[in-house]
């Protein structure tokens, strides 16, 4: 069981794009090979920023509640785990659902995997294998009593996606909390942001 | 939240509507009772209504008189039911032997030639002393019923025995 006392931080800005998060996550032995890591580079044009994106652990996961299949559950940490494979029916209902683009359904597979905030490693109290290898810790996994102290950012776990309040397990640090941060899906495409 | 929503929960410690303790609990619960049932079986010492009589009606049957059946002759009659037809053979050497008529190989109708019994479809064919074959595809003997010759004159059959018949198991006459 993960403790509730660690959060995971996710800090765009000090992304520097080396994808070292990308290649550790295959390298796991619970998805070997299957990246959980999407690293998005904001606006190519006009700047080298890229952005890490790892499933947000949503209090009221959306992924869970469209599956069709029953297949994605949360553990009494609040951690939401990749679907069960004997249930996932590879509809791809939680990738459409998801305010964050996490979910990935691997078609050779035939199943849906996402981050689970390697849970075999921080079940047993060691950090996800992103933050162990992250060169400028922009994916933290520290306790949430030491962030204020570590980073001049401050962490959100409110978003407001539409009209829709999504709360999370792991935070995005912000340099000025506006609480809940709107998340427009249409101003991001209109690149207006 | 919608009724069917709550058998289907998010969390995965509501997932399991039957708990270790709850299930442990019931099987115990089931095997007292098992051994409980068996336990008043057993004391109780007798048949439950609708088991069959230690002897059926059809676990005696007179088939003919004696005299009707000179040596070297048979003679059919039916067992349990009116589809369970056998065969009684007075031998020769002037031996009573009775067997279920079905061949054991695809199950005809066996019938004496005087010598043997013979199954006319695949040419069988069955010692009559105790019934096993010797000749053609069956491998199984004859299953044999028990032949007792009455003071009234009668011939009688008795006894199930859809096992092969050994030496000295069978009712000699």
């Amino acid at each position: 069981m993960v403790s509730e006392e660690y959060g995971f931080f996710i800090d765009p800005q000090r992304c520097i794009g080396c994808r070292s998060c990308v290649a550790s996550c295959a390298e796991c032995g619970t998805h070997r090979g299957h990246s959980m890591i999407h690293l998005d580079e904001l606006d190519r044009l006009a700047s080298t920023q890229t952005g890490p994106t790892v499933c947000m652990h949503c209090e009221d996961p959306i992924c869970a509640m469209s599956c069709p299949a029953d297949a994605i559950k949360r553990s009494e940490d609040g951690v939401v785990h990749a679907s069960q494979k004997p249930r996932c029916i590879a509809c791809q209902n939680c990738e459409l659902s998801c305010p964050f683009g996490v979910p990935i359904v691997f078609s050779g597979l035939e199943q849906m995997l996402k981050c689970d905030l390697c849970y075999d490693r921080t079940s047993l109290g060691q950090r996800p294998m992103c933050a162990t290898v992250c060169p400028s810790q922009a994916l933290l996994f520290a306790p949430r009593h030491e962030v204020g102290a570590m980073r001049a950012n401050r962490p959100l776990r409110e978003f407001l996606i539409g009209s829709l309040l999504v709360k999370t397990r792991n935070a995005i640090m912000v340099p000025d909390p506006e609480t809940p941060l709107h998340l427009n899906a249409g101003l991001l495409c209109a690149g207006d942001f | 939240m919608a009724g069917w929503k709550s058998l289907f929960p998010v969390d995965l410690a509501d997932e399991s509507r039957l708990s270790r303790r709850e299930f442990a609990r019931f099987m115990a619960l089931v095997s007292v009772g098992f051994t409980g049932g068996i336990g008043y079986l057993c004391l109780r010492k007798k048949p439950l209504e609708g088991a069959p009589a230690t002897r059926p009606p059809w676990a005696e049957v007179k088939v003919c008189r004696v005299e009707e059946l000179a040596p070297g002759n048979s003679f059919l009659f039916t067992y349990r039911d009116e589809k369970d037809r056998c065969i009684l053979v007075h031998t020769p050497k002037g031996e009573w032997r009775a067997y279920r008529q079905a061949c054991t190989h695809l199950g005809c109708a066996v019938r004496w030639d005087g010598r043997r019994l013979e199954c006319p479809c695949h040419n069988g064919a069955f010692e009559v002393d105790l019934g096993f074959p010797v000749g053609g595809p069956p491998t199984r003997p004859l299953s044999r019923l028990n032949v007792e010759l009455r003071p009234d004159g009668w011939v009688w059959i008795h006894g199930d025995l859809p096992k092969p018949t050994l030496p000295g198991q069978g009712g000699d006459a």
